[in-house]
């Protein structure tokens, strides 16, 4: 069951651009029993049906270790914070589904208690759906705010103007960081994803957060690992650099961005990167377990 | 001890300091409510330098009150979060002269509770001065004294309106009832201490009677005989009826300890492992309509 402190549920901020999380929304965090907070970053664009399905098995697999019988008790798990960006898909009878990455905090929260939370940077104007009243966070009526959250943030640039869809990301780093200083155990997991997931797994990295890189999720994060491990750079950007090839136009940009890319991972202490499999929550579990989040 | 490590303890003893301007937020010093403390949010406030000498043994029961009894390492102690004026009084002639106020109170707590973190908030109520002998912060002409931000605490956050501009002493509380929004709206529990005091108490003890009304984060506690409007507040029987969320201990080391640990402000040794915790005491907020959270705190009182 997610934890509500708020009893009148998920509860949620709107912030503008360069105003600072409200503290009462980033104190929820230390209603966790455990001080660790992890950010599952990224997308699951390309998605095969097998892959969309191993997805929150693989997560829930990965952040409690139980018995292995029928009782299948749990003997350790993971109780700090999960956080996302928070969006959710909405069927016509308001009922939340769990397809998405961002819905990785809620799934947890139901199954093992964690904090939910979660940054989502406003990218469209909000409506509240005539039938149920969930907050429309999309151009859809489908796209919802998931509030089976213990707290949520929406970021703007302010009440006239949307936001970046990287509009949370400097943000939610703010918020990790005065964690980490604080003690907290921190993480970041990241799975497919484009270029503000490529964004994130090197700022991560560049702030000493760990990040664990979910191989077989394609797009950046296997092409970080592919990086990161054989030292093969052809995927970073590639995205973009194929847009830039078919639009006529200069892939200088791509190159800088490789550049960048290689100057953070030459500067860090590689063992901050953790490399999983999608199809192997054992191995998710076993690193969770190596990096102490697991009690 | 080598010179390494004397070199990085004094640093790391050291406060930190983070300087406010209005219309700026401070995460860097809220960030302090992250650490893995207990959630408790006690203020303390009281009487400075009008203080008159004949209460300042009170000041001594509080510290015992608090910080527990040496001589019995099983004797209930502040465990938390303390938020306090950050500041000490010494002379003008003589800088080693440390004149007694409700400031002595919490600093000594830092040692005496290695679980509780404590937190000063100062008004730039002059402008600052660095000596050998601290940074002044305030400096009277007809004072025998100066104020100083005080050595012992973890982290300051100094107040001022501007850089050029100077604060009132009200910023201080009002500041600190701004910085309580946060873990009241988390549920966590919270008291105001008053001992002696002036004009600036009366109105810190008046704001948080009034928040207590509707949320039972702000819950006070007078010290009796202690002086001041914390003594005046303690004594008028008609404000003690009106806000129930108000209570009065005695100036004596039993008193003030039986009511803290009524209040949960003090906790014995091991309190992690009994069933009860303390906001199991507090009551639930009632309906979305009458939530207390619907608004800031401070900005509630000034409408």
């Amino acid at each position: 069951m997610t934890k509500q402190i708020d009893p009148r549920g998920c509860f949620l901020v709107v912030v503008n651009a360069g105003e600072a999380l409200p503290a009462a929304f980033k104190l929820f965090a230390t209603s966790a029993e455990q001080k660790a907070i992890i950010r599952v970053a990224g997308g699951c664009k390309g998605f095969t049906p097998e892959a969309s399905a191993a997805m929150m098995p693989f997560f829930l697999g990965g952040f409690a270790e139980k018995e292995q019988n029928a009782a299948g008790k749990i003997i350790r798990q993971y109780k700090g914070v999960v956080f996302s960006g928070g969006t959710a898909n909405a069927d016509d009878d308001g009922n939340l589904a769990n397809d998405m990455v961002t819905n990785v905090p809620a799934v947890l929260a139901d199954a093992y208690g964690v904090v939910a939370m979660s940054t989502t940077p406003r990218t469209a104007d909000l409506a509240l759906e005539k039938k149920h009243g969930g907050l429309v966070v999309g151009d859809t009526v489908g796209t919802r705010l998931d509030y089976r959250q213990t707290a949520a943030a929406i970021i703007q640039v302010n009440a006239s103007q949307q936001m970046d869809w990287d509009g949370d990301v400097p943000v939610y780093f703010d918020f990790m960081g005065d964690l980490k200083d604080a003690g907290y155990n921190t993480a970041v997991i990241t799975l497919n994803g484009g270029d503000i997931t490529r964004d994130e797994i090197y700022g991560a990295l560049k702030r000493g957060i760990p990040v664990i890189a979910v191989e077989g999720s394609l797009r950046e994060t296997d092409a970080f690992i592919k990086a990161f491990r054989d030292g093969d750079w052809t995927d970073t950007a590639s995205e973009k650099r194929a847009k830039l090839v078919k639009a006529n136009k200069d892939t200088k940009v791509c190159d800088d961005i490789v550049a960048d890319c290689q100057a953070v991972l030459a500067g860090i202490d590689k063992s901050l990167v953790s490399i999983v499999k999608l199809t192997d929550p054992a191995s998710l579990l076993a690193v969770m377990a190596q990096r102490g989040l697991l009690v | 001890m080598s010179s390494n490590t004397s070199t990085q303890s004094w640093m790391d003893a050291s406060p930190t300091l983070f300087v406010q301007s209005e219309g700026q937020s401070c995460e860097k010093f809220l960030a302090n409510f992250f650490r893995n403390v207990r959630h408790f949010v006690l203020r303390g406030t009281g009487g400075c330098g009008n203080m008159k000498p004949e209460f300042y043994y009170g000041l001594e029961n509080l510290k015992l009150a608090l910080g527990g009894d040496p001589s019995d390492e099983d004797s209930p102690k502040f465990e938390g979060f303390c938020l306090f004026g950050g500041t000490r009084m010494i002379g003008k002639e003589d800088p080693s002269q440390i004149f007694l106020g409700i400031t002595e109170v919490f600093p000594a707590l830092a040692e005496r509770c290695p679980d509780a973190r404590i937190l000063g908030v100062v008004a730039k109520a002059g402008h600052l001065r660095t000596t050998p002998h601290g940074t002044i912060v305030s400096m009277g002409e007809k004072d025998p004294y100066v104020t100083i931000i005080h050595p012992v605490q973890h982290s300051v956050l100094l107040l001022q309106p501007t850089v050029d501009k100077l604060a009132n002493w009200d910023s201080e509380y009002q500041r600190c009832i701004d910085i309580c929004d946060a873990p009241s709206k988390n549920h966590w529990p919270g008291l105001l201490i008053a001992y002696n005091g002036g004009s600036v108490t009366a109105r810190e003890i008046s704001a948080w009677a009034q928040l207590g009304r509707k949320d039972p984060f702000y819950r006070v506690l007078l010290v009796k005989n202690s002086g001041g409007t914390a003594g005046e507040f303690a004594c008028d029987q008609d404000f003690l009826d009106e806000h129930p969320h108000v209570h009065v201990c005695d100036n004596t080391v039993d008193s003030m300890r039986t009511k803290l640990l009524e209040l949960g402000a003090i906790v014995a040794p091991g309190w992690q492992e009994t069933a009860q915790s303390v906001t199991a005491n507090l009551p639930e907020p009632d309906s979305a309509t009458e939530h207390p959270h619907n608004r800031s705190a401070y900005s509630a009182l000034t409408e």
